[in-house]
């Protein structure tokens, strides 16, 4: 089933918002990582937290020299999401943890359609009280 | 075969103060177990003059069926003066080589530690140079009350130059007698029993901080003995760094699996006298951190009142794990002990 988030315009790069569609009453997430658009389900598999409410920033790696302290790097600004309750980091692009596991977040695909394209799609959307100028931001639930 | 990998003779004061030589040898040494907190008997389960003794070690090490003792006498701990410091690790080592590892007494029983002192890791890695090349020289021993934690970068050298030796580092908790620092993270407890009871903690510092720190993600070959911390007090506490370590990867991002998956592969614990009545001394296996019956290893702690008797630990385990803990996890565990009795057993 298709869903239409909003306007692309509205969804700049580096912003995020959660929207609830009655099929994901928990929401999910869509972020606009320098134009490319992720959509994450809005539950965390740690504990259920609300993931996509959290801070998106990037996060430390360090290499570990054979002399010396380990050198710290901040990286990935701006690619993962951590979890507001216990501050799980997940890839946004894929979902998967930062921590070494075999944990994700369900992701979900994400289309940018025209105004025409939306047209055409309108019988299987679930719709939206307000109408959407320009691209649109739609998900596949 | 049985391996008692804790026997801590006792360098009596006159002796020890001959081996520091000038001007260090003037000071009036505290007693072993401190001032502060005076037992109200005797520490020791013997005379001071058997556990000064290699011949009294020897009969009490052929009445306890042991094949091969590693020994560790205490220092004292932290000695603040860095000279000082590095002419006591000095004459320990050199007392315990001459006395102890060539008397006749050992008829090859007696294995050794080569002590350091933490105030200055170059002297250290000298000290460690001085004695390694004797293989019977299995172990470096530090003090758990080193006034750092052992993650500190500066200590690493020391780390690396025992992983790449094949020396285990044990962990001894001798009090730092010198300067006798708060026993706890509140401050002075008031009675020897409390203080008695709550000696694990120092330990568990620097279990925490050898895991934190990177340390064991650091060096894979590096293994680590604590002979006064037992394998549940060390796990109660460890368990704590597993519930978070997904939420610290901002801070240590080279933690890189649940902390205590290291303790199976970096890490045994001396047989303690709260391992007897433990309950959960009665599970071998199955629990947090690697099974009890792989981490611990057997040490008397000869001749301290608190030490361990073989027949009292983990009766209600199979021989065959009774078996692991009085030998094969140490064969296991120390590369220099798995090359002798291989030697012995080819010869």
């Amino acid at each position: 089933m298709r869903y239409v988030v909003g306007a692309a315009d509205d969804l700049p790069p580096g912003s995020s918002t959660i929207v609830y569609p009655e099929k994901v009453k928990s929401g999910i997430g869509v972020f606009n990582i320098n134009g490319e658009f992720y959509a994450l389900k809005n539950t965390c598999p740690h504990m259920g937290g609300p993931l996509c409410k959290g801070h998106v920033r990037g996060t430390s790696t360090a290499e570990l020299p054979t002399d010396g302290m380990p050198e710290m790097h901040w990286v990935r600004d701006g690619e993962i999401v951590s979890c507001p309750w216990h501050h799980w980091e997940f890839e946004i692009k894929t979902g998967r943890t930062i921590f070494k596991s075999k944990q994700k977040v369900r992701s979900y695909p994400v289309t940018i359609e025209s105004p025409e394209e939306l047209e055409r799609l309108k019988a299987g959307v679930e719709t939206v009280p307000i109408s959407v100028e320009g691209d649109a931001v739609v998900l596949e639930i | 075969m049985k391996i008692d990998c804790a026997i801590h003779p006792v360098l009596g004061s006159v002796e020890f103060n001959k081996a520091i030589g000038s001007p260090w040898n003037f000071l009036k040494l505290p007693p072993l177990f401190g001032e502060k907190y005076r037992s109200p008997f005797d520490q020791l389960s013997v005379t001071p003059e058997q556990a000064m003794s290699p011949a009294a070690v020897a009969a009490y090490l052929r009445s306890t069926d042991v094949d091969y003792a590693v020994l560790s006498p205490t220092t004292r701990g932290y000695w603040p003066n860095p000279q000082q410091a590095a002419a006591v690790a000095r004459a320990a080592n050199t007392l315990l080589f001459k006395k102890w590892l060539e008397s006749s007494e050992s008829e090859g029983r007696f294995l050794g530690s080569i002590r350091l002192a933490m105030n200055d890791t170059d002297t250290a890695l000298r000290e460690i140079d001085r004695w390694a090349d004797d293989d019977r020289f299995v172990q470096l021993v530090v003090p758990a009350r080193s006034l750092a934690t052992f993650g500190e970068q500066r200590f690493f050298p020391i780390w690396r130059a025992a992983a790449e030796r094949g020396l285990v580092v044990y962990v001894h908790d001798d009090f730092s007698t010198l300067i006798e620092p708060p026993p706890s993270q509140v401050g002075f407890p008031s009675f020897f029993a409390e203080d008695h009871a709550l000696r694990p903690m120092a330990s568990i510092v620097q279990l925490t901080s050898f895991i934190i720190a990177g340390v064991f993600e650091r060096l894979p070959e590096l293994r680590v003995v604590f002979g006064d911390l037992s394998v549940h007090a060390a796990r109660s506490l460890a368990i704590r760094t597993d519930k978070d370590w997904q939420s610290d990867r901002m801070e240590v991002p080279w933690v890189s699996d649940d902390p205590t998956t290291y303790l199976a592969r970096h890490v045994r614990f001396v047989t303690q006298a709260d391992d007897e009545i433990s309950p959960h001394s009665k599970a071998a296996t199955g629990t947090i951190g690697g099974d009890n019956s792989s981490l611990v290893v057997y040490g008397s702690r000869h001749p301290y009142w608190d030490g361990a008797k073989a027949e009292d630990v983990f009766p209600t385990w199979s021989e065959n794990d009774r078996a692991r803990c009085f030998a094969d996890n140490a064969v296991e565990f120390y590369p220099r002990i798995a090359s002798r009795v291989s030697a012995e057993l080819s010869s």
